[in-house]
């Protein structure tokens, strides 16, 4: 009987052997790529609802947008990497950043809610999918 | 039709005061206010937008318990053709004494002509 024997490429192999080694690196470079999508347009949004409508002057400080950012990349229970876009704490005033933006997220009695984040989740989604592929493209053709 | 339009006829038999963007009354115990979230163009051909996503936050205050409204709410909402995209408890208000749970929906409309 014939016998057919079939070799990948060794420079295929080798990029994939590479691509092996490298993968938390090259995750974590094209997460934060995706993060930084997402958090422009968070910033974005937030700087919007902020002080706008207000019954009173509004005395934002500015405080809650310099505290936005992206987290750097960590490893979850379930073995899968992720970033997370948040709020540093804690306020130069000893309130907490995080219950201020739910209270302008979600409002309150008597307070209208001015969302910011779910609309920057479902806007930014396939700018931030799309961003991520470009950016692992470019880390898999560096290799 | 929009969301809103759809929403507040939804509502309608549920027999609950409803606002859009703030309740400008003196509030009852129970009442639902409607913030319009996004309103997005989707489904590109031929350099035209053939969707638009509707999005828009339910708040329920209640001083009552809210898990008899919150079943009510989310059974008209998906009879009525609505996507319910998240719901929250957001907690209790010690000021005010109401509970405030918010119900997160979408719908997709063709793109009018």
């Amino acid at each position: 009987m014939a016998n057919a024997t079939m070799k990948m490429p060794n420079e295929f192999l080798m990029k994939l052997t590479k691509l092996g080694d490298k993968t938390d690196e090259i995750v974590s470079r094209v997460l934060e790529a995706g993060g930084e999508v997402v958090l422009d347009k968070v910033k974005s949004n937030l700087k919007g609802v902020i002080g706008s409508g207000t019954k009173e002057k509004s005395r934002s400080t500015g405080e809650l947008v310099s505290s936005l950012g992206l987290s750097p990349t960590k490893l979850d229970r379930n073995g899968n990497f992720n970033v997370k876009v948040g709020f540093n704490e804690p306020r130069g005033d000893g309130d907490a950043n995080a219950k201020i933006a739910n209270i302008l997220e979600y409002g309150k009695s008597g307070q209208p809610p001015k969302p910011f984040l779910k609309p920057a989740k479902s806007a930014s989604r396939k700018a931030c999918i799309e961003t991520m592929k470009s950016e692992l493209d470019k880390e898999i053709e560096k290799l | 039709m929009s969301l809103l339009a759809d929403l507040n006829n939804i509502l309608e038999p549920l027999n609950i005061p409803v606002e859009t963007g703030v309740f400008s009354d003196t509030p009852p115990d129970e009442y639902l206010v409607i913030t319009p979230m996004s309103d997005r163009l989707d489904l590109f051909a031929d350099n035209e937008a053939y969707m638009i996503l509707s999005e828009a936050r339910l708040s329920l205050f209640t001083k009552k318990n809210y898990m008899k409204r919150k079943k009510e709410l989310t059974k008209a909402l998906q009879s009525g053709g609505i996507t319910i995209t998240d719901r929250q408890y957001v907690g209790y208000e010690h000021d005010t004494k109401f509970h405030h749970y918010a119900i997160d929906v979408m719908k997709e409309y063709e793109t009018e002509e």
